[in-house]
């Protein structure tokens, strides 16, 4: 007597009602809740005991061979994913006008490899696609057997009937992945009929009782995956009809939807980011074009973030959609620094004779305008860092702030804008940076930071109290201002130490701070700027005028400098 | 004394187990059901139920309504007019209504109920759980068992007659809620196969769905945009609710609302009602498919489809039900009751009442329990916030289950779980439920492995205990009394603050209850009926104030008579 037999307390039988009655005495004698691994032992005996009296009794009744109690954890796997999928035609009868679709390979009774291939076929064709993206899950359903009641269908020119077709049989023809256009995807009137009929069943799904409607759900996803990626168009509408989408994120999603659901999300994805205003447009066009990439990928639309972020992204989420790179590019993209040592010098000859070679191809105008922007960098460089300062030596210092500035000039050039318009935004965007991270930063580069500050305040003041208070609380220069040669020289010099130390990263948000300013200090805020004490804390909480605001700013920074207390550090970082 | 309690989103009822047999227990004003209401005036004067209810018209920022649906968030409604009142969290109104419901068992059998079975909808998450348990502790009842509505509902009906049953299905739909379960009985064996369900969808929604519909036929120039949210809310909800009541019955009904001395009116036919809730009636359909594909039954092999619920009233909700099947629902059990009568059968059951003893119920754990954990994929990246079951869903309860996980990281100094439940592969889509971490000694990665046993008991109280074998470290969480559980202390406070409200005597119930009805109804006229609907109330004060309990007799008689008329004959 074998484990489910015993700790039932019966011997082997084919009786339900034993079982369940044998199950109930026992569960009668004891408290669940005091022996929950006793509870979970009886369960499993009874459902276990169950299933066997089941496989009894089917082979009583079909005198087949007995059914191995085992058989139904074994594995059954599908052709490979490289083979192509095989059509089965297993279901044979059909009655009446359906009569065209005789199946072609009937084999009734025999038993067949494909009948025991379920949702194992599927999950191993899923766990297989996660790699490749190529399986395609292969179920006993038969698409020419669509679980619909076979009317009386008229032949209907909209949806390309013949006399006796059914919606679902045009549909299961249009999708069939053995026919000769199955590479091709849906003409504009073949994807006119699928949808048609595709809303022709899933309006009769919609109307249908439970049980039919879910035979027409999986009918449908079957013939939908069979069909990928002819399938494409039609997903949406069946997915929004049977809620496919809520599915797709548990972690128990039918095998066979989840696969719907990744190409689905895939496809989506595709087509959003074939749009040029997608962020990883000019990535994709990148990674899509045949051969290796350049020496002037650098110069070309996409950063490297991004052509990261959307290898990462692909990868992750839509391995499939990795065959519309091209390997070589993908390799050349994933090399790292663009910049390899021994081509440094030779960057800007070459880049000046490729243009020259180019300038008379349809790609002319493209390569000119790569040469601006690397012309207007240089100078941006420069202006923002100092002589001696060049692109490719803030690309080995700050990759990620060399990108973004080369997309910022790739796009102001775009727009019609010059180069002077690149410099001023680059030297926006440095002293920015600098100020936020140097004031994260310990001892003389905070100092630094602030005094810097304190004179850009000062030098927006004399402007007006606009800009100051414009400064303050942008932290950006209003545009006029006028900014004394002798503090962009402390500025270029600070931007410069920063960047050979690396710290002129992306600044981090440290969100709202808050500092307790001694008495001492406001005293000698007050005795700065002759407002009043009500005035000055007034204007420290955000209140008052321009004008106040500007000078008690002023004021406080200027003197929280000179001051040794213990909490300056604190004061100075929430300035 | 243990009673069983439907605490619902729009009825509550309180059933006892007396002779054998599970009975329902009447409240002040002699009726089964009481409104899930709440009102509180200024001076924290507070009613309960049917005259809460009342209150809603007048009063609408002083009265709060389907609060259920709020259970286990941190929103709360201030009541008790906007200046000078208090927040209330959903669990201090349901402990409000739970304590009226104990009062009319005392009332009735001179004994204070001190513990209570529950009943929750199945699908309501773990927060939503311990919420109703706290609001059972607020009303000072030990609560000895959370039930799951529609198993509840099973019982009642199961137990009809004893006899074995075929899987049969639950379609439960109340105010806010929506369960399924698929439910079996043999050989007194009451066995829940599978439960499924959606905690955001019932009869409120579809009230609405059609106020949303109805709203620019009747006020084409958006005038009851100018009104206060809350009022405009309540407005337009009462008038949904009595449209769709007179569209049970007839083909169109008028959706009317008074605004001022004007009523703005249209006509609502059942089919247009019908195809306003169409969205709503397809996210039937989800649940049940979910709940039999679980338990491999087929819809033909049911026996039976058993409704439950108020909204199941609805002809729209049994056409869709009838389609749904292919065949008719079974209504023989009422719809109102039969959950209350249910968790006082199951509260006989934990005082092995002798009449039961033969009967045994085992439920399921309707959602997944996992932990968070992080995977290398293949490209050597790491992927996080992955989904890791421990407990499948809609395994039999009580179950307890033990996973394996180790260390991702070389030396690695502790391992974190984030506790969740849901169905999301990713956790962020699922319910963060705790959160437990464990030091462990310094290894490459992956020498490192812990034991996550999650124990789940009969009444969804889970404990998890994380054991390190490598050094023997044991980390153990109970998730109901870790983080969101209040101190004692801030409990009593709590229960403090509401035993604070004033309540009007037991036996002023029914005058109380009256003058709220008069209030709504003088809202819901114009004209002349309304100005002599405010002189009946002059009168019915006039007659309180005598505090002879024959003259205060006498004149409610005449303004119940008076109000039945004028609502008798009022489209409202």
């Amino acid at each position: 007597m074998s484990a489910p037999w015993s700790i039932l307390g019966i011997g082997m039988t084919a009786d339900t009602a034993a079982i369940r009655k044998a199950y109930a005495a026992r569960l009668k004698a004891m408290d669940v809740d005091r022996d929950v691994e006793g509870f979970a032992q009886l369960r499993e005996a009874r459902d276990h005991a169950l299933r066997l009296a089941r496989g009894m009794a089917a082979a009583a009744t079909e005198e087949a061979e007995p059914i191995d109690e085992d058989a139904e954890f074994e594995p059954e796997f599908g052709p490979s994913p490289e083979a192509p999928a095989r059509w089965t035609y297993a279901a044979p009868e059909l009655p009446g006008e359906w009569s065209g679709a005789q199946p072609l390979a009937a084999r009734p009774g025999e038993p067949d490899d494909t009948t025991m291939l379920g949702r194992m076929a599927w999950a191993a064709a899923a766990a297989r696609e996660g790699v490749s993206g190529a399986g395609i899950p292969l179920t006993t359903i038969d698409p020419f057997t669509a679980p619909f009641l076979p009317g009386n269908h008229a032949a209907d020119d909209a949806l390309g009937l013949r006399p006796g077709e059914s919606p679902a049989e045009r549909l299961a023809i249009l999708l069939d992945p053995e026919s000769a256009a199955a590479s091709e995807p849906l003409s504009e009137t073949e994807a006119r009929q699928a949808t048609r009929a595709l809303r022709k069943i899933l309006d009769d799904a919609a109307q249908a009782h439970i049980t039919r409607a879910q035979q027409i759900e999986d009918w449908l996803a079957e013939v939908l995956a069979r069909g990928w990626p002819r399938s494409a168009p039609l997903l949406e509408d069946a997915n929004a009809a049977f809620g496919w989408e809520r599915e797709w994120a548990a972690h128990d999603a039918r095998p066979g939807v989840a696969f719907l659901g990744a190409r689905l999300r895939g496809y989506r994805f595709q087509q959003n980011v074939l749009q040029p205003g997608h962020r990883y447009h000019k990535a994709w066009n990148e990674l899509a074009r045949p051969g290796k990439a350049g020496l002037f990928r650098m110069l070309r639309k996409p950063a490297q973030g991004d052509v990261d972020g959307l290898l990462r992204g692909v990868r992750k989420n839509f391995p499939e959609l990795e065959t519309h790179f091209a390997p070589d590019r993908v390799a050349s993209w994933e090399g790292g620094n663009p910049f390899a040592a021994g081509l440094l010098v030779l960057l800007g000859v070459i880049a000046l004779g490729v243009v020259l070679a180019l300038a008379d191809s349809p790609s002319g105008r493209r390569s000119t305008l790569e040469h601006d922007s690397w012309a207007a960098m240089q100078a941006a460089v420069e202006e923002t860092f100092g002589e001696g300062h060049d692109p490719s030596w803030l690309w080995d210092r700050q990759p990620e702030l060399a990108g973004l500035l080369n997309a910022q000039a790739r796009d102001l050039l775009e727009n019609g804008q010059d180069q002077s318009a690149v410099v001023r935004k680059s030297v926006e965007i440095v002293r920015g940076r600098s100020f936020l991270n140097g004031r994260e930063l310990p001892g003389a580069d905070l100092d630094t930071a602030m005094t810097l500050r304190l004179a850009q305040l000062r030098a927006a003041r004399a402007q007006s109290d606009a800009a100051c208070i414009h400064l303050r609380n942008s932290g950006v220069l209003d545009g006029i201002t006028p900014v004394p040669p002798e503090l962009r020289g402390k500025e270029r010099e600070f931007a410069a130490h920063l960047a050979e130390t690396g710290k002129l990263g992306r600044p981090q948000d440290h969100g709202e701070r808050t500092a307790m300013v001694p008495g001492e200090l406001i005293d000698e805020v007050v005795d700065t700027t002759r407002l009043s004490h009500d005035k000055v804390r007034e204007a420290m909480s955000g209140k008052g005028d321009d004008a106040t605001g500007c000078a008690v700013t002023i004021a406080l920074l200027d003197r929280t400098l000179a001051w040794k207390g213990a909490n300056r550090r604190e004061i100075l970082m929430t300035l | 004394m243990l009673i069983g309690i439907d605490l619902g989103t729009t009825n509550s009822a309180v059933a006892i187990w007396q002779d054998g047999e599970a009975v329902l227990v009447p409240n002040a004003l002699g009726e089964l059901l009481t409104p899930s209401a709440v009102s509180v005036a200024a001076g924290g004067q507070a009613w309960i139920g049917r005259s809460a209810l009342d209150r809603l018209a007048a009063h609408p920022q002083d009265t709060a309504t389907s609060f259920k649906r709020l259970m286990g968030t941190a929103a709360t409604a201030r009541l008790g007019s906007q200046l000078g009142g208090k927040d209330y969290a959903a669990e201090d109104l349901s402990a409000l209504v739970l304590s009226a419901l104990a009062a009319d068992v005392e009332a009735l059998t001179g004994e204070r109920p001190t513990e209570a079975v529950i009943t929750v909808p199945a699908y309501f998450n773990d927060r939503q759980r311990k919420a109703t348990r706290r609001a059972g502790e607020l009303a000072g009842l030990a609560v000895r068992r959370l039930i799951n509505e529609p198993t509840a509902a099973a019982l009642a009906f199961g137990l009809q007659d004893k006899g074995d049953r075929e899987p049969f299905l639950v379609f439960d739909l109340g105010g806010g809620t929506f369960d399924v379960s698929v439910v079996e009985m043999f050989d007194g064996i009451v066995e829940v196969r599978a439960s499924a369900g959606d905690n955001r969808l019932g009869g409120d929604d579809f009230d609405h769905a059609l106020a949303a519909f109805a709203k620019p036929r009747i006020d084409p120039e958006a005038r009851l945009d100018a009104l206060p949210a809350d009022r405009r809310e309540a407005l337009l909800k009462r008038a949904a609710e009595s449209c769709r009541r007179a569209l049970t019955t007839a083909p169109e009904a008028e959706f009317a609302v008074v605004l001022g001395e004007e009523r703005l009116t249209g006509t609502i036919t059942e089919a247009e009602f019908e195809s306003a809730c169409e969205p709503l009636l397809r996210r039937l359909r989800e649940p049940v498919v979910r709940a039999l594909r679980d338990c491999a039954i087929d819809a033909s092999e049911l026996s039976e489809i058993v409704l439950v619920g108020g909204a199941t009233r609805m002809p729209v909700i049994r056409r869709a039900i009838t389609r749904l099947f292919g065949r008719f629902p079974n209504a023989s059990v009422h719809p109102d009751h039969a959950v209350a009568l249910g968790a006082a059968m199951q509260a006989a059951l934990l005082g092995r009442d002798a009449a039961l003893d033969e009967i045994r119920i085992t439920d399921v754990c309707p959602f997944t329990l996992g932990v968070e954990v992080a995977e290398q994929d293949g490209h050597g990246g790491l992927q996080r916030g992955l989904f890791s079951p421990v407990i499948e869903r809609n395994t039999p309860v009580p179950v307890s289950r033990v996973n394996t996980y180790s260390t991702l990281g070389n030396n690695q100094k502790t391992l974190e779980f984030g506790i969740y439940q849901g169905e999301a592969r990713e956790v962020r889509g699922n319910v963060k439920l705790g959160h437990i971490a464990i030091p462990v000694p310094p290894r490459p990665a992956g020498e490192v492995s812990a034991e996550v046993r999650f124990s789940y008991d009969s009444s969804g109280l889970l404990e998890i205990d994380v054991h390190i074998p490598v050094n023997g470290t044991e980390r153990n969480l109970v998730i109901v009394d870790e983080e969101d559980r209040p101190g004692r202390k801030e409990l009593d406070e709590r229960r403090a603050a509401l035993a604070r409200l004033k309540f009007h005597p037991r036996e002023d119930a029914a005058h109380v209850a009256l003058m709220a009805r008069a209030e709504r109804c003088y809202e819901d006229h114009i004209g002349d009926v309304r100005q002599a609907i405010g002189h009946w109330i002059t009168l019915f004060a006039g007659a309180l104030d005598t505090q002879d309990p024959r003259s205060i007799a006498d004149a409610r008689a005449v303004l119940a008579a008076r109000l039945d008329e004028v609502e008798g004959s009022s489209p409202l």
